[in-house]
């Protein structure tokens, strides 16, 4: 019986979702309003390829979205097994080679930036907005987004959206000099349909033996992180704040997180405990994420994102503690 | 009698103090292994024996292979028995090896507080095992990860986690936390 009721739930999305096809909207910021909730609309399952530099590697994705909240199943094909698991809130990380599952909940407080209206406002003030053509992306019709940064802060997107539903068939980062930065482009997709229970079970088990990391925190106020930026960074609003614990005696980091409606830096600020934590500071790269880290005020601060290495490295060097 | 075994390696005992010594080493598979496991760390050290950077990475896997350091078997508590100080000999023999690497582990241990930091301290009591080169044999080389990438996919986990998706749907964005592109790059 509750099945019976999934089932006619999720037919009930899908009609929704193609009775909202009706008006395929005009303007390009109503494509990334479009873009940005597609998952919460379609169930879908594929393949796609994520290249970052010189690299790439493939992943399959299977997406269901019911009463019940998100589902969802990725695992990276090349390489060592690695699979992140969505139920509902709760999103982890598995990494059996390093037999570590990283577990974050979600928070009910979270912002989810692209969603609100108002930072469509706001993109436009940081880049300029353009329907690029259409073309095939996957054996769908896609319409192409194109966003070009008015500063240096921040890099440039295409984005291909699915004609019909808005989901993202391909997105592509590129920097000031049009090098690519990073590309996410779906191979094999298939858009609704049943997604079963078999492409959303894990796995890998894992036990008492394993690392197990959780990044979830509490969601405070921004006066109560004791933490600020000043100068701000152009664009650059904040848009959540955190305390995570770090274990015993360790007090707390604080986790900032600054977006502009798409690119978003995070900034961690925990307390540095010895010198031995300085072995690692400066600027780093993690793919498309930049990351730099430095020690100041006693506190270990790290921003990243996926934004040029001098964003990062402006916010980060923008910490004070007492600033609001 | 690692301590012997070790001077004798250096050429610090004479011939009559080594006699029992070698005596010990026929009889003795555990110390015959250490016997071989010093020499092997002695050629490494020397640059004689080729390929010194894989086998750095086999002791580095066996250091980071935590099922073996929590759960030592009924071998492992023999060998506790056996020898302390030679674990911990080889255990300095194999820091020098393994020079910076092993320092930022330990570091990055005593800094992130992490359960890592327990298995330090747990292999140091429980002494392991036969030692660590004798297991380090290439069973299947696993990919060496240092502590400081892995903070950085926690790091880049929570990023993804709560900074939004971008316009990725669904889960799509965490592929930059997983991806090994991306831990190529952060090495």
């Amino acid at each position: 019986m509750r099945k019976l009721l999934v089932a006619v739930a999720g037919s009930c999305l899908v009609l929704a979702s193609s009775m909202a096809r009706a008006d395929v909207p005009g303007d390009p910021l109503s494509w990334l309003g479009r873009i940005a909730s597609a998952a919460e609309r379609v169930n879908f399952t594929g393949t796609f390829m994520y290249q970052s530099g010189a690299h790439s590697e493939t992943s399959r994705i299977a997406h269901r979205v019911d009463e019940h909240g998100q589902f969802e199943r990725l695992e990276v094909l090349d390489g060592s097994p690695r699979e992140v698991i969505r139920v509902g809130s709760e999103v982890r990380c598995v990494l059996p080679d390093e037999r570590t599952v990283i577990i974050d909940r979600a928070n009910a407080r979270r912002v989810f930036p692209v969603r609100l209206p108002d930072t469509f406002r706001s993109l436009a003030e940081s880049y300029r907005i353009s329907k690029g053509r259409v073309s095939r992306v996957a054996g769908y019709e896609a319409q192409a987004i194109v966003l070009e940064p008015r500063d240096n802060l921040r890099y440039g997107r295409t984005l291909w959206a699915e004609r019909q539903t808005g989901l993202l068939l391909k997105s592509r980062i590129v920097d000031e000099n049009g090098g690519v930065v990073e590309q996410i482009t779906f191979n094999d997709l298939r858009i609704g349909g049943e997604i079963g229970e078999e492409l959303l079970k894990p796995r890998f088990e894992y036990n008492d033996s394993w690392r197990v990391v959780h990044a979830g925190g509490n969601a405070i106020a921004r006066e109560d992180t004791g933490w600020g930026v000043a100068p701000p960074l152009p664009g650059f609003a904040l848009v959540s704040a955190m305390k995570r614990p770090l274990g015993q005696d360790r007090g707390e980091a604080i986790h900032l997180v600054f977006s502009d409606g798409l690119a978003s830096i995070s900034l961690f600020i925990e307390p540095l405990a010895d010198a031995a934590a300085q072995d690692a500071l400066g600027e780093q790269a993690n793919g498309a994420i930049n990351i730099y880290k430095r020690a100041a005020h006693g506190h270990l601060i790290t921003a990243l994102g996926e934004v040029p290495a001098r964003a990062v490295r402006r916010l980060a060097d923008a910490v004070q503690p007492g600033v609001n | 009698m690692k301590d012997r075994l070790s001077a004798f390696l250096d050429g610090d005992l004479d011939g009559q103090a080594g006699a029992p010594l070698l005596e010990r080493l026929r009889n003795d598979p555990g110390l015959k292994r250490d016997w071989e496991a010093y020499h092997l760390i002695g050629d490494v050290l020397r640059g004689d024996s080729a390929g010194s950077s894989d086998f750095v990475d086999r002791v580095m896997a066996r250091i980071e292979d935590e099922p073996v350091l929590l759960a030592p078997g009924v071998a492992a508590a023999a060998a506790a028995n056996r020898s302390r100080g030679g674990w911990q000999a080889l255990m300095a023999i194999a820091a020098s090896v393994m020079g910076v690497a092993a320092v930022g582990i330990v570091a990055a241990s005593l800094y992130s507080g992490e359960p890592r930091l327990a298995q330090m301290a747990e292999m140091k009591r429980s002494a392991p095992a036969t030692p660590v080169l004798a297991q380090a044999q290439p069973r299947d080389p696993l990919p060496l990860r240092t502590v400081s990438a892995d903070r950085n996919i926690e790091y880049v986990f929570a990023h993804q986690g709560l900074s939004g998706s971008g316009a990725m749907p669904g889960a799509v964005h965490y592929v930059r936390a997983v991806s090994s592109v991306a831990q190529d790059s952060a090495r």
